[in-house]
Parts: structure tokens; C-alpha cells; sequence
């Protein structure tokens, strides 16, 4: 559901969200934000750009399920709140000792698995008894709630 | 040589988008290594037993790769995510064997 329902007006052309709308957002975001600066490349990601920073973040949003494709308005909303806290997030991010493990150096040479799904061929491996199957979800990872945020869920 | 199938999702869901993309993965059997990923440069797919609920509808490419050819993606602390990436320069692509598109072609 778009939030275009839920704007309260315009300025110079622009939707204004409704406060609480936002708020709810916000909170969404930093939880999002918070998770993905968990499980990112410190080291790579330190080397992009401000606007590199910003629109990786945006990418990862888009993949949480937050808002449906056709959704205009949320997105730009999404990008606002990225940008205005980006600067926040780099700091603090940076500023954490890196103790991460590059994804281009991953511990686990090879994947095993018998994978249950119909689609997937007997994987072979060896070395480990690892299972595909069970490995965490991403989205499980990120706390990732099966519903795309609307608006209404920032409504009392 | 060890095969590794996966879906990488089109478009973010535009089905528009989508189709055209479609076309030239299909042709090429290749996918775009896009700008500004969280994981590092390469084209992104999940485990094809892994795709995320919520991204179950969106327009999909099921393919096969060459599992020397992928990174795995983890976390910091090494935990293994549900997805992948084929390495590559950003801009430039990288080779698949396409097996199927999924809610491409439907309306």
C-alpha cells in the first residue's frame, strides 16, 4: 500500500508525511539500519563513497519487503531519512574497530548440502557436514516482519 | 565442477523492467554487476532454497553457476547468509546458465 493516503498536504510540490507516519519509519529504518551495519563488509564498506554508502543502503532496504515496487512514495521517503542520517551511521560505523572478516574471504571454502528443494541437484562437497538447510535466514537475521510497513501502522 | 543454482531477483519487482532485462540475460546468459552493493562488488542471488517470503512473487531468474565462481556472503563474525555473490566489475557482467525465468512473463 502506497503511503500516498496518509500525506497531509503539500509544499512546493511535495507530499508531507504525517509526523507519526514518519516516525514509525524512522524507527523501522534505524532498526534495518542497525542490523545491516551488523552484517556488512566494515572494511569494504568503508571505502565507498558518501552517495555510495547511501544508495547501497537503499538497495538493501528495497530487498526487507518494505514497500511494494509500485510504491512512489515511500522509497523517497526511505531515501530522506537515509540521507539525513547517513553521516550519523558512517561515523559511528567507522569509528568501531574492524574486526570484521571480508566476504571476499569467507570462511567456509566449501558448501555442502543436501538441499531438500526439488530445484537444487545434490550439492557436493567436502570437508564439512555444513547444511545449506540450515543456515539462518537473511531476513531472519534482520528481524525482518513478513508485512510491508504502511503507513497505517503509524496510525493510533 | 560443482554446480550452485540460485535466483537473483529482477528489477527490485518491476515487472516492466524486468522483461527487458530478461531479454538480454536470456540472450547472453550473463547478469549486470550493478554500483554500490552491501557485500562488495558482484551480481547477487539467494540459495534457490532460500528465497525470502517476501520476495517469492518478484520478477526471478533460476539459474546455475559454477560454485568455484561465487562468494558466499556472511556476516562479520562469519555466520552464512542466504545468498551469494558472483564477483565482477561493477558495470561489466558475469556468466550464468539461465534455467528458468519466474513471473516475468505473467500478467
Amino acid at each position: 500500500m502506497s503511503l500516498h493516503f496518509f500525506m497531509s498536504g503539500t509544499t512546493k510540490g511535495q507530499h508531507i508525511m504525517e509526523p507519526l507516519t514518519r516516525k514509525c519509519l524512522e524507527e523501522r529504518i534505524f532498526e534495518e539500519v542497525q542490523q545491516l551495519l551488523a552484517v556488512g563488509d566494515s572494511t569494504y564498506l568503508q571505502g565507498l563513497s558518501r552517495i555510495g554508502f547511501i544508495e547501497a543502503l537503499e538497495n538493501e532496504l528495497r530487498f526487507l519487503g518494505l514497500y511494494q515496487h509500485d510504491d512512489r512514495e515511500t522509497p523517497a521517503v526511505i531515501r530522506a531519512i537515509v540521507e539525513e542520517h547517513a553521516d550519523q551511521w558512517r561515523m559511528e560505523y567507522l569509528s568501531q574497530p574492524d574486526t570484521s572478516i571480508s566476504s571476499a574471504q569467507p570462511q567456509m571454502p566449501q558448501i555442502p548440502a543436501e538441499v531438500e528443494s526439488p530445484w537444487v541437484q545434490k550439492i557436493v562437497s567436502t570437508g564439512s557436514s555444513f547444511q545449506i538447510a540450515k543456515v539462518p535466514r537473511y531476513s531472519d537475521l534482520l528481524y525482518l516482519q513478513g508485512k510491508p510497513i504502511t503507513a497505517q501502522d503509524g496510525i493510533v | 565442477m560443482t554446480l550452485v543454482r540460485g535466483i537473483h531477483i529482477l528489477a527490485h519487482g518491476n515487472k516492466t523492467e524486468a522483461r527487458n532485462i530478461a531479454v538480454d540475460i536470456q540472450q547472453y546468459q550473463r547478469l549486470l554487476v550493478g554500483q554500490n552493493a552491501w557485500h562488495g562488488a558482484g551480481a547477487y542471488a539467494y540459495y534457490v532454497d532460500q528465497l525470502p517470503d517476501n520476495l517469492r512473487d518478484w520478477p526471478q531468474v533460476l539459474f546455475e553457476v559454477d560454485g568455484t565462481k561465487i562468494i558466499r556472503c556472511t556476516t562479520p563474525r562469519g555466520t552464512a547468509l542466504d545468498f551469494f555473490r558472483i564477483p565482477g566489475p561493477i558495470g561489466e557482467y558475469v556468466s550464468i546458465h539461465v534455467i528458468a525465468f519466474l513471473h516475468v512473463w505473467d500478467d
